[in-house]
């Protein structure tokens, strides 16, 4: 089983605390189109943690076993559908977590 | 944030075209300076951004879009889903803001052609024919990542040019020049490099495996951690060579010429390398390079404790402080990659190590990943810092550097980067 990760999500509109509770209880990823013009679902992350002072980055760290997209831009990760283990339902992309921990 | 900027942000959001196709390294701040485009805030699904539209003589609309927490620096150029000639698309762009193709970090691969011809015109324009280049003159050009797989080289002269990680598999390079040619982490797997010259060449991490170097001038060459697995270096000279850490497993080394520069201490495989010249087997340091080289097979192996057996006997014996330095760091290293925690044994090879040579910064890089896993951050903090500021990080590669910096940061927010799969990852990338 290839592990994928350390990944990280910070906080921001649509990364909430409320997101973070539900992400830490359900060990799930949602996401939706990049922006709101986009029709393609995607979960979305940074690749490496942002080295900026500890207030700022305040977020999410979390691993998984889903491979993310292939081709992406340096420093983001995605997950689109038709990757396998990625589920897409309610117009979200959503993926499992292997683990979620508070970051930093 | 306040919810009214919130609001505000979710109107541009809407306009904001959302397939990244390149990286340009200038921030938008000195995007602003250098065309007077105004940027502004907004967010998407991942963060918190700032962005710029601009609209393209073609007709076409471009955003530039700097996500706030992205772990490098630059700014995306974003087009909408179903874009058409996106190459031509980045080209006006950049003119538009007043920069050019040396200003791209990252160009999408279904669109890298204009990023490809950037770097080597004259290598775009033979891509569809066969690569002959035989004789051409390329000193001290750029060629970085060039694409020159199977291509006919002989003759060709690259002194002092920069060819790291360009792919010359298979590529005829007989009696090229590559005299102080930048060739870190090149590919030369089954590369014809006969009466080659490569003097002072960089071929750190290079993949040599395979290539026939028969007669070729090696004088000088760093070949830190490349990989000769099965090389002929039959009547190649040697002198001054660095073969530290690098793999000569059945490379034939009949008639090699060498002499007491050459660094044969931490060669993996020489013990299964074919054709070694008696002047080397009577060596006095030859039953060390051996015995190391067996000791890094057991390591492979996953024989831990035969691995730090060979080497303590090799300690016991030597007396070159700088070779005793090395290898007490090579325990040191190669245990907590290992047994993925620290150990006393652990700890004191890497200080040993420390105080023999204290101005190499691996071994500072070294004791701070032993510390760390002690849950010493502070002293370990201290360790790192002295290794990035050391001489040897010039040595280092950007991806090695960057990951020290990273878990420097780590350390400081109090959380250990050293979790088994970091420690699984380093052994994979750097031993």
């Amino acid at each position: 089983m290839e592990i994928y990760g350390p990944y990280y999500r910070f906080k921001s509109p649509t990364q909430t605390e409320e997101d973070t509770i539900k992400q830490l209880e359900s060990k799930e990823l949602w996401g939706k189109p990049v922006r709101g013009n986009g029709i393609i679902p995607k979960v979305k992350a940074y690749t490496s943690a942002y080295p900026g002072v500890a207030e700022e980055r305040q977020g999410i760290k979390f691993t998984t076993v889903v491979p993310p997209d292939r081709n992406l831009s340096p420093g983001q990760v995605f997950w689109s559908n038709g990757r396998e283990g990625v589920q897409i339902e309610d117009g979200y992309a959503k993926i499992k977590l292997l683990t979620i921990t508070r970051y930093p | 944030m306040a919810d009214n900027y919130i609001q505000q942000a979710v109107q541009f959001e809407e306009i904001i075209p959302e397939n990244i196709v390149a990286m340009i390294r200038q921030e938008p701040s000195e995007i602003s300076e250098l065309s007077e485009l105004e940027f502004k805030e907004s967010y998407d699904d991942l963060d918190y951004l700032t962005f710029a539209i601009l609209s393209l003589p073609s007709n076409n609309k471009v955003a530039l879009v700097r996500h706030q927490h992205p772990p490098k620096a630059g700014t995306e150029i974003c087009v909408s889903q179903n874009q058409q000639n996106v190459a031509k698309v980045i080209e006006e762009t950049l003119n538009q803001i007043n920069l050019t193709s040396d200003d791209l970090t990252w160009v999408h691969p279904d669109y890298e052609q204009i990023y490809r011809s950037r770097k080597s015109p004259l290598l775009l324009k033979a891509e569809n024919r066969p690569k002959n280049f035989s004789g051409i003159d390329f000193s001290n050009c750029a060629l970085k990542e060039a694409q020159l797989k199977g291509a006919n080289l002989s003759k060709t002269i690259f002194q002092n040019a920069e060819l790291g990680k360009a792919n010359l598999q298979e590529a005829d390079l007989q009696e090229a020049n590559l005299i102080g040619t930048s060739l870190r982490e090149t590919n030369f797997q089954g590369a014809n490099l006969r009466k080659a010259n490569l003097q002072r060449a960089d071929l750190r991490e290079a993949n040599l495996q395979g290539a026939d170097l028969r007669e070729a001038n090696l004088e000088g060459v760093d070949f830190q951690r490349a990989n000769l697995k099965g090389a002929i270096l039959n009547e190649s000279h040697l002198a001054n060579a660095s073969f530290k850490d690098a793999d000569l497993e059945l490379a034939d080394l009949q008639n090699i010429a060498w002499n007491n520069e050459t660094m044969w201490f931490h060669v993996i495989g020489l013990h299964k390398a074919k054709g070694i010249p008696e002047d080397l087997k009577n060596q006095s340091n030859y039953k060390y390079y051996l015995k190391l080289s067996e000791g890094i097979e057991k390591f492979r192996q996953g024989n831990l404790a035969e691995f730090q057996e060979i080497y303590k006997q090799v300690l016991a014996e030597l007396e070159d402080q700088e070779i005793v330095a090395s290898l007490w760091n090579k325990i040191a290293w190669l245990s907590v990659l290992y047994n993925k925690h620290s150990d006393p044994e652990s700890y004191a090879a890497a200080q040993k190590a420390v105080e023999l040579k204290p101005d190499q910064g691996n071994y500072h890089d070294t004791l701070g990943i032993v510390l760390a896993l002690q849950e010493d951050f502070s002293s370990a903090i201290k360790e790192f810092e002295i290794a990035l500021k050391s001489e040897d990080v010039q040595k280092w590669t950007e991806d090695f550097k960057h990951r020290r910096e990273r878990w420097l940061e780590s350390l400081k927010a109090g959380e250990n980067p050293f979790t088994t799969e970091e420690l699984k990852t380093l052994l994979n990338v750097e031993y």
